[in-house]
């Protein structure tokens, strides 16, 4: 299947819009190809007749239906032009609006991993950019060169009603400068347009890569020498812009070159049929000068079909993106009282690494269990696997109660999260008021209950001295929280949902000792009731555990 | 800092960028030069075609008494489609150059600030204006400077030409002459209008769906996705409402440009065609000939067509702007405002190279501007082979002390001295919390800090931290890859990785930040073994952590509190 076939597929939505854009856009260059060709037809059919009137020929001119006709197309191009902006404008919102939702519903359904490996990468970046070279899709590259073919088609038409070979030649001709503009640009800058987003995802990792290690780099004197080594990436990635930007160049002249040529060609074919006495001088100037209009249907053609292959890379970075999601089936069976989570002899290797080999745990119904483990040895794996984010590879992950066995892979996800509450690793926070992060967990909460959960996690002190309190914009764009302040906001949310069974990953991770000690008897007692799963590297900085399991890397 | 306003900001963005231009005076000349040449010879073109048409048709001359000045045709075409293709290769290839210069200052200016200063900056972030942003001026450099000049002069040569053949005609031009600049304000009020409204709300957009990607997880686990997705959607419509109200009106500036290319051939058409019948009795009209009247309909849309296109190239100058204001502010980042109050003291002679000491601190202290002194008076000394233990809470200085150690930052007064000289000028071993790998080699990871060890040296270093077993299994050996971050490592092994560099220095000074943040108890207890040996070896180690494991290992011990500190040994 072509990368680009669902893409096409999704703007067969909008298939009358797109059509009445390119109408639109047929139009205003129809006006300016008319606007000119009559324009001249009219200069020389009146210097013409008043040669007549010089030698006393007694010839007649209707003035006023050309001059009509030449008001008709001024107007019809310029107000051609604004509706085709407006319209066309419109419907790439529209566009950019269900793009986004279609690959924001695909991505749902990722599996965790996939997410954090993404993010860690920037990739999310690459999509967001993908997405945005989709959305222009139908208006660089499908309205027009539609609409230049066209156009061409009814200008060939148009001469051929005159003189036969010029019409055939033109003809030739521009079909020569589409597939040149197009498919030829394409082939030629298919694999450097391709590469070139690549490149770029590449110098930013390693751009990445030498911010965070400024330190040790300073520190061991060998800084210039990676500062070097990224100024020489960026050498040769300039050097593959610069090619593909000379093909641009090239296409663009070779463009004019030919339109020219062919103008000066049907020129001097038509003055032949004049002097034979079989072609008027008006209709001799006029085709030409249409022709020489036709310079705006093509002009942009080049640049966009040169950029092909990144497109293309678009479409299948977005593709695998949305496709590997699908796969994950929708469980349905509903959720029954358990006594205890078990997993059994479950396995799951990252690639060729194993993280879980073999292993065997088990919950009891309200009580505590602490995992201990360093950095990267599969606790945050274990935590995916019990909220259900990731299917173990082998084993099975069972829910024992006395109405019977339930594998957590048959269960209603939407049922079994409900009734979770999971703080992850990594701290999570929207772009959004410090309210609408907590309503994450429970949508209904007063602003009361708001202040009471950030008071529990020590955090309300700390909002009452924001100017707008909860009205307060955090994450990415908005107040810089301290990681401290960012890890107790998420803490408060899991507070907030009370869900029945709870795991908290490293939870005081980034908080001094000192806010440590004063939040563990607080969360030793909301814990009292509830079924815990805790992980972390020493059972110190965790809330009171029932039992500790080691978990040793593999 | 000094506070600017905004109209100071603007002229200093301005500026900024012309000042880059003026680094490429004479390539930025040659591409307007480039594109005067192209004009003139679409004005020879036109004149060529208008004369042909206007010698077969009103004098009659025979086609082949024109093939010569008809064939002249040929080389025009050619010498204006290169002379495109050049003045485009050339407008590029200058922009190049200037992004490359740009990039090289940024990370010049990156290492100049240091990682001290540049704490609270996100890697991401600054490789987003390292790269999006500094592209961003490309178009504007490439094509819009040029532009710039060729928008009034090509008009103005077209203008003397129709002049030259029919003033009245040259008159219609001239009255939309003086609207050029209105032209020029509406071309520009428009695309201002078109980039706040449109770019800047499209990337709040784009924002808020990144955002809502890179908390999929939360939203996942809240139950929250149907509703984001939603809202995704809801924003993204009411942003094309919101929109196309500002579109319809800024789309209006184009529309009045195209209205009046489109009244000028009209009502030239018009003139010339009623002035050859004769019915123009008044003017030059009547000395109209179909030459003149033809060449003066082609130089019509021709007049117009720059400052059309100089419209389409407006908002790249609006993004080269928005671009040049963020990177200015980071190449102009005061390098003293987070800076202590400096001494001169660092900046003594070395008369001593040969001081006894690995480290030696007299009564040094650093204090900022405003915060006052946060550190010391610290005086101690460590010998060669020796471990010094830096503890205290969260805010006591541990880092700062180890970053002026490291000579990231200068002491506000006091000497430090490492090996006899200021702090900076050996190289030594830093490893935060998580180790840094880069993607590289591991030979070239091992050479990070002594690029003339050889192999025999970094096996004997990967040996004594016990790495070489697992070197034995890289197919490459010291060639095989590392990937950034040390992805194909464990945490642990990462570590010794980054301990085995510091066997490989002639200082072997190695200062750790909290390494033992997120490992396990064991993990933990193999480090400390590990650092032992290491010790043995004869590398100096200075930690902090507020893990008290460490202690078995230190010699000395420092332990800060806010705006003090209390040395034992």
């Amino acid at each position: 299947m072509h990368p680009l076939k669902p893409w096409l597929d999704l703007l067969q939505e909008y298939r009358g819009r797109l059509l009445l854009g390119a109408v639109l856009l047929l139009l205003t260059l129809i006006s300016a190809l008319s606007l000119l060709g009559l324009s001249g037809w009219f200069i020389t059919a009146t210097g013409m007749t008043a040669l007549a009137w010089a030698a006393g020929l007694a010839v007649t001119l209707d003035i006023y239906t050309p001059g009509g006709g030449i008001r008709l197309f001024a107007l019809t191009r310029t107000l051609g032009r604004y509706l085709e902006r407006v319209y066309n404008h419109d419907t790439v919102l529209r566009l950019l609006a269900r793009l986004r939702q279609r690959l924001f519903s695909g991505m749902t359904r990722l599996d965790p991993l996939t997410l954090t490996r993404w993010r860690a990468s920037q990739w999310v970046n690459r999509l967001i950019t993908d997405v945005e070279t989709l959305d222009n899709l139908y208006l660089r590259l499908l309205a027009p060169p539609l609409v230049a073919a066209v156009t061409s088609l009814l200008l060939v038409l148009f001469i051929a009603l005159f003189h036969l070979q010029v019409a055939l030649l033109v003809g030739l001709g521009l079909a020569l400068m589409l597939l040149i503009t197009t498919f030829g640009m394409a082939l030629a800058g298919q694999d450097l347009s391709a590469r070139l987003a690549w490149q770029q995802e590449q110098e930013r990792s390693q751009l990445v890569e030498h911010l965070q290690g400024l330190g040790p780099l300073l520190a061991s004197h060998a800084l210039v020498e990676h500062e070097e080594q990224r100024i020489q990436a960026q050498k040769r990635q300039l050097a593959d812009e610069s090619r593909l930007q000379q093909l641009i160049a090239w296409g663009q002249g070779l463009q004019t070159l030919i339109l020219q040529l062919l103008v000066a060609a049907s020129l001097l074919l038509l003055a032949s049929a004049y002097q034979q006495g079989w072609l008027s001088g008006p209709v001799l100037v006029m085709l030409p000068l249409a022709l020489m209009a036709m310079q705006e249907a093509f002009q942009n053609l080049p640049a966009a079909f040169a950029h092909w292959g990144g497109t293309l890379a678009a479409a299948k970075r977005l593709n695998q993106a949305t496709q590997s999601a699908s796969q994950t089936p929708q469980a349905t069976q509903p959720l029954t009282p358990y006594q205890q989570l078990s997993l059994k002899a479950v396995q799951l290797a990252y690639g060729q690494q194993w993280v879980l080999k073999d292993f065997n745990l088990e919950l009891q119904r309200g009580k505590k269990l602490a995992v201990l483990a360093s950095s990267g040895t599969g606790k945050s794996t274990l935590a995916a696997l019990i909220a259900g984010q990731l299917q173990p590879q082998a084993g099975q992950i069972q829910l024992q109660g006395t109405e019977g066995v339930l594998d957590l892979k048959a269960l209603d996800s939407e049922q079994w999260l409900a009734q979770l509450g999971y703080l992850t690793q990594s701290t999570e926070l929207l772009s959004a008021s410090v309210a609408d992060n907590l309503r994450l967990a429970r949508p209904e909460a007063s602003e009361e209950t708001l202040w009471k959960v950030l008071e529990t996690v020590e955090l309300a002190g700390e909002v009452a001295g924001f100017e707008r309190q909860l009205d307060t914009w955090v994450g990415e764009t908005g107040q810089q929280l301290s990681g401290g302040q960012a890890r107790r906001l998420a803490l408060a949310r899991v507070l907030l949902k009370d869900a029945p069974l709870v795991i908290l990953d490293e939870p005081f991770r980034g908080l001094d000792q000192a806010t440590l000690e004063t939040l563990i008897p607080r969360l030793d007692a909301w814990l009292e009731d509830k079924t815990a799963l805790l992980l972390g590297h020493n059972p110190e900085q965790l809330p009171k555990a029932d039992r500790q399991v080691y978990l040793s890397s593999l | 800092m000094k506070v600017i306003t905004d109209q100071e900001r603007k002229r200093r963005n301005r500026d900024w960028l012309h000042q880059l231009a003026a680094e490429e005076k004479r390539s930025l000349l040659l591409t307007r030069l480039l594109g005067v040449v192209q004009t003139l010879a679409l004005l020879a073109q036109m004149t060529l075609l208008a004369w042909l048409v206007s010698e077969l048709l009103m004098e009659g001359r025979a086609l082949h008494d024109l093939a010569l000045p008809a064939a002249l045709l040929v080389p025009l075409i050619l010498l204006r489609s290169l002379l495109q293709s050049l003045q485009e290769i050339t407008g590029q290839r200058l922009g190049n150059r200037l992004r490359l210069r740009v990039r090289e200052r940024l990370l010049k200016k990156l290492a100049r600030l240091g990682p001290v200063r540049l704490s609270g900056d996100s890697p991401a972030g600054l490789s987003s204006q390292w790269l999006e942003q500094v592209d961003a001026l490309q178009i504007y450099f490439a094509r819009f400077l040029p532009q710039m000049t060729l928008a009034w002069l090509t008009p103005l040569l077209i203008l003397v030409l129709v002049f030259y053949l029919d003033w009245v005609a040259g008159l219609f031009l001239l009255v939309s002459a003086p609207l050029i600049p209105l032209f020029m304000a509406l071309v520009g009020w428009g695309a201002e209008r078109l980039n706040q409204q449109h770019f800047v709300l499209l990337q709040r957009l784009s924002g808020h769906f990144l955002d809502r990607i890179r908390a999929l997880t939360t939203l996942k686990l809240f139950g929250q996705t149907q509703a984001a997705c939603n809202q995704v959607a809801t924003a993204t419509e009411n942003y094309r409402r919101l929109n196309l109200r500002t579109l319809k009106v800024a789309f209006l500036s184009s529309a009045v440009l195209e209205f009046f290319a489109s009244v000028a051939i009209a009502a030239v058409a018009i003139y010339v065609g009623f002035g050859l019948l004769g019915y123009l009795a008044w003017g030059p009209a009547a000395s109209l000939t179909l030459f003149s009247g033809l060449l003066i309909l082609l130089l019509a849309p021709e007049f117009f067509q720059p400052l059309r296109t100089l419209a389409q190239q407006y908002h790249d100058r609006a993004a080269a702007l928005g671009a040049a204001d963020s990177l200015v502010d980071l190449l102009e980042r005061p390098l003293d405002s987070d800076q202590p109050d400096k001494s001169d003291s660092t900046l003594s002679t070395r008369e001593e190279r040969l001081s006894p000491w690995m480290l030696e601190l007299q009564e040094v202290t650093l204090s900022y501007p405003q915060r006052g002194q946060v550190l010391g008076p610290i005086s101690l000394t460590l010998d060669r082979g020796e471990a010094l233990l830096i503890t205290g809470r969260t805010g006591s200085g541990k880092s700062s002390l180890l970053h002026l150690l490291a000579g990231f930052m200068q002491p506000s007064s006091g000497r430090l001295r490492v090996e006899g000289l200021p702090a900076g000028e050996r190289r030594l071993i830093w490893m935060h919390q998580q180790a840094f790998i880069f993607h590289g080699s591991w030979a070239e990871n091992l050479r990070l800090a002594a690029p003339q060890a050889n192999t025999a040296q970094m096996l004997d270093a990967l040996q004594q931290v016990g790495l070489i077993s697992l070197l034995d299994q890289q197919v490459d050996g010291l060639d095989s890859l590392l990937l950034e971050g040390g992805r194909n490592l464990s945490g642990g092994q990462a570590q010794r990785l980054v301990l085995a560099r510091a066997l490989l220095t002639p200082s072997r000074l190695l200062v750790l930040d909290e390494p033992s943040a997120s490992l396990d108890t064991q993990a933990t207890h193999e480090l400390i073994h590990l650092l032992e040996n290491l010790k043995f070896q004869g590398c100096t180690l200075v930690i902090a952590s507020h893990d008290q494991r460490f202690l078995s290992l230190a010699d000395r011990r420092l332990e800060l509190t806010p705006g003090g500190c209390d040395a034992s040994t």
